[in-house]
């Protein structure tokens, strides 16, 4: 099962399923629900490349997401741009941002990347609520043009569908090539064990600012999308709850897996918002159950729901260890310290 | 066959007040199998974290082919040419066994973004490349059959093999192997001091290797070279190093020490 | 002037509660190498605590004791079920596990006080007191030195008694230290349950201070406590108290300078500015050396 989910054969049958959905005519708000989460899939799957495949916690995606949609908004709002342009500014903006932002800290201890973007993701919103001559503060920016290119204008939800369902398949295919590539398997290398990959030959603060310039990428795209959908931004959106949410999403998804990114978002988005009228409750308590299945999941299967790493259960895997390492044909577990020690050696 | 490929001149390290390498210099043939030996803490694996590149000494120089390269990061060393195993194995242990070689490789592996993304068919095709000879390297530590299994699967003989396996796959000319038959039986080291020393020859490489199993050593190594506590004490063929005195005192003690 | 002292007063108060949050970051981060996120979350339902226990009126003493209790209590339980299991896993993994812990309170917290921002009440005596001719709020001074004993307090539990001695053995090599007959697990609870009590003194003094109370507090905090923290230098806690109160007059500064509004971007300006010149801290990290 968790092979043909990773398999080239199981995406095309999940991209069929997902054409097909406005076909047989759900309804405008269905439609809308899968629209949101298709976009989150987007700022997931950036979560998941910066956490998942490099082993760094950021914790301020929502940051990144505000920038693309504001930059996005505010270009094509005040010089007229064209969707397109907005697009790829709002993610190259992101991205540099974020490079920016991540590389004093991916030089001197990655530990600390966790608070920066939290840090960030705070001043951001100080910055968008207050900045009124720019940003026009907690009022937002209204009227955001809708999504045009090449003479097409999207419309309708399902307009906006296909326009969302081509670029996310597009984005979670050119990601697929580069986790499948050199440049993937540095940055597993480098979550595996920095001292190693360091020794094989990765430039390791490289590679560490290149996963956060492509996920913060990722997140800047997703936000363009997301003001250009809803057609409004305001600070609000942007806030660190959001952040936390996209980290519950590529960890709970599955961490170093695309279809985990991809349920991360289902898992986070589509069930509360789909459950929003009858279930209120579920959104308030969104992140606090979000946080008790994290806990539970770091202890029971700590790489994800998905990730192909971890077939045996949890605690069978513990047990396996702790008789190997009983019978002596395992090294001791070694704590952090001990591991940066070994190194000096 | 005696020209010096890498030589370290008075390397000098200390860690707070501790001087684990006072002074040491070595000088590494072209070739040639270098033994080291000494007691725990006597600055071997210093010595390899400072030639690699993991630390910078406090003094001194590490020169490869008459270039001086003290302190270069260890991703530049693996550049040109030094690949090493660790004490306490390094492996990646999220991933398989195939995945870990592979990942030795990653200096010759197609790395440009637009490039992975694209994947024209030469692309695929240098891919497919390195996968065979991934599994070429594989099947030569003997782990043909594990390819998929990973790092956390293998048994901890198999692990050293595997570690073994992705140094060689960056393609060094000088080897540095840390302890390779640390925690293994006498049957066991054999086969692996074997491999090693097959390995040597089929890739023509300078092989440095730290080991306390002595006997070993002796068998495997061409010269040696014996540390205690941060200098070098004896430097020779295997037969003198042994018969030293000073090497004889550093591993059993003289009364004056104790 | 007058203005100017006065505000170095409240950059001093400030700052030194600042100190104590980050005491608790410092502690655990210092022994384990970890960035415990349910911390802030700890501080912020141990003064919400606070605050029913005063709406129960008791004595002011009694409020301060048992919440400072219930945080120690919180941090014990979160060691126990957010990091002991996940210890030796990838280090990223125990963060997320706190993360998640953190989430767990702060979703508890705002079912039983909701999400609203809630007046906090006074506790202290308020009143100026005349130092040096300066009218000065006797809050702020008894803030000041209730932060600078249990600071010292900490300091002292670390560096200078048996169960600190056995921390650092914890934190150089955690493996021999159990094998030296060191109970681990213990130790590493009493650093936990440290941390809480002071987190919790200091999210008590925070709601005093600002008289405000809310779940988001805790996040807040946390930036504000990691800035003080790593100026002072991690895990040196004279160096966090400095750090604090640096963080502190350098907040009342950008009030004067940029205005209100961007005061919590100070915290930011000070990490990166930290990483960039003196990842050590100014006043030089007290982590182990690591050889």
């Amino acid at each position: 099962m968790l092979d043909f989910l990773h398999s080239r054969r199981g995406a095309a049958v999940f991209l069929v399923i997902l054409a097909v959905i406005p076909l047989l005519d759900p309804g405008r708000y269905w439609l809308h629900v899968i629209n949101v989460t298709m976009i989150y899939a987007l700022v997931s799957l950036g979560q998941n490349i910066i956490t998942g495949w490099c082993g760094m916690l950021t914790l301020g995606q929502a940051a990144f997401f505000g920038l693309g949609a504001y930059t996005s908004a505010l270009l094509s709002l005040t010089f007229g741009l064209p969707f397109i342009v907005c697009f790829f500014a709002a993610g190259i903006m992101a991205s540099i941002v974020g490079a920016l932002l991540s590389l004093p800290c991916l030089r001197v201890r990655t530990d600390f990347l966790s608070l920066i973007t939290i840090a960030f993701n705070q001043l951001f919103f100080v910055v968008a609520n207050n900045w009124m001559s720019l940003t026009r503060g907690p009022m937002g920016l209204p009227q955001v043009p809708r999504i045009e290119f090449f003479g097409f204008a999207a419309w309708s939800a399902t307009d906006h569908y296909y326009v969302f369902l081509v670029i996310v398949a597009l984005a979670y295919f050119a990601v697929s090539r580069i986790t499948g590539g050199a440049t993937g398997r540095a940055w597993e290398m480098i979550r595996d064990d920095e001292v190693a990959a360091r020794a094989v030959g990765v430039d390791v603060v490289r590679y560490k600012v290149l996963a956060f310039a492509v996920g913060c990428f990722l997140a800047g795209c997703a936000g363009s999308l997301f003001a250009h959908y809803l057609r409004l931004v305001s600070p609000d959106m942007f806030l660190l709850e959001e952040s936390l949410i996209a980290m519950q999403m590529a960890i709970l998804g599955g961490l170093a897996s695309l279809p985990g990114a991809a349920l991360g978002a289902f898992l986070m988005i589509a069930i509360p918002e789909a459950l929003r009228s009858s279930e209120p409750w579920l959104i308030t308590l969104r992140p606090g159950i979000g946080g008790a299945l994290l806990v539970i999941l770091m202890i029971w299967r700590p790489h994800g729901l998905l990730s192909r790493r971890n077939t045996a259960p949890q605690s069978l895997r513990a047990l396996s260890a702790w008789l190997r390492r009983g019978i002596g044909l395992d090294r001791a577990p070694r704590s952090p310290a001990e591991r940066d020690r070994d190194n000096l050696r | 066959m005696n020209t010096p490929i890498l030589a370290c001149e008075n390397i000098e390290k200390s860690f707070g007040g501790v001087r684990a390498l006072r002074t040491v210099s070595v000088t590494f043939r072209e070739g040639e199998i270098l033994g080291i030996i000494g007691p725990n803490g006597s600055g071997k694996t210093t010595l390899f974290n400072i030639i690699s590149g993991h630390e910078a000494p406090d003094g001194g120089t590490v020169s490869l082919n008459g270039h001086d390269v003290t302190g270069k990061p260890p991703h530049k060393m693996a550049a040109l040419g030094l690949a090493r195993t660790f004490q306490n194995l390094r492996l990646f242990e999220g991933m398989s066994a195939l995945e870990n070689v592979l990942g030795g490789g990653h200096l010759r592996a197609p790395r440009g973004l637009l490039e992975q993304m694209l994947r024209l068919p030469s692309t695929a095709a240098r891919d497919r490349a390195a996968r065979e000879e991934a599994q070429t390297l594989l099947n030569a530590v003997g782990l043909g059959e594990h390819a998929r299994n990973f790092a956390t699967d293998l048994s901890y003989g198999q692990t050293k093999r595997l570690e073994l396996a992705r140094a060689l796959n960056t393609q060094p000319r000088i080897l540095l192997l840390d302890e390779p038959t640390a925690g293994m039986n006498d049957r066991q080291a054999r086969e692996i001091l074997e491999l090693v020393k097959d390995i040597k020859e089929r890739f023509a490489l300078t092989l440095v290797v730290i080991e306390h199993n002595v006997p070993a050593l002796v068998w495997l190594a061409e010269r040696m070279v014996a540390l205690d506590a941060g200098e070098v004490v004896c430097e020779g063929t295997p037969e003198e190093v042994v018969q030293d005195p000073h090497v004889i005192a550093a591993y059993l003690g003289t009364g004056a020490e104790a | 002037m007058e203005y100017f002292l006065e505000q170095t007063v409240n950059g001093l108060a400030v700052g030194s509660i600042y100190a104590l949050i980050a005491v608790g970051y410092s502690m655990v981060y210092s022994i384990l190498y970890l960035i415990n996120f349910a911390h802030g979350d700890v501080i912020m339902f141990g003064a919400f605590v606070a605050l029913t226990l005063v709406g129960m009126a008791f004595p002011v003493a009694a409020v301060i004791l048992l919440a400072c209790c219930a945080g120690a209590l919180l941090g014990i339980i979160v060691e126990r079920i957010a990091y002991r299991p996940v210890r030796e896993a990838n280090r990223v993994v125990p963060m997320i596990s706190a993360l998640g812990a953190g989430l767990v309170l702060a979703a508890t917290a705002q079912l039983i006080w909701g999400p609203e921002v809630l007046p906090f009440p006074q506790l202290l005596p308020r009143g100026l007191v005349d130092v040096a001719g300066i009218g000065v709020p006797i809050q702020s001074l008894i803030i000041l030195a209730v932060a600078l004993v249990l600071v010292a307090g900490a300091t002292i539990l670390l560096y200078r008694t048996p169960i600190g001695l056995a921390a650092q053995c914890v934190c150089q090599d955690l493996y021999a230290a159990r094998l030296m007959g060191i109970p681990v697990n213990s130790v590493i609870v009493a650093i936990y349950a440290a941390g809480g009590f002071l987190g919790v003194a200091g999210g008590i003094l925070f709601a005093m201070y600002f008289n405000a109370i809310f779940i988001q507090m805790g996040l807040l905090a946390t930036t504000k406590a990691w800035a003080a923290a790593m100026l002072g230098g991690v895990g040196n806690f004279q160096g966090a108290f400095l750090g604090g109160i640096l963080l502190g007059l350098a907040e009342v500064a950008s009030v004067a300078l940029v205005g209100s509004a961007y005061k919590d971007g100070v915290s930011l300006v000070i990490i990166v500015l930290v990483l960039l010149l003196r990842p050590n801290g100014l006043f030089g990290a007290r982590l182990a050396e690591r050889s």
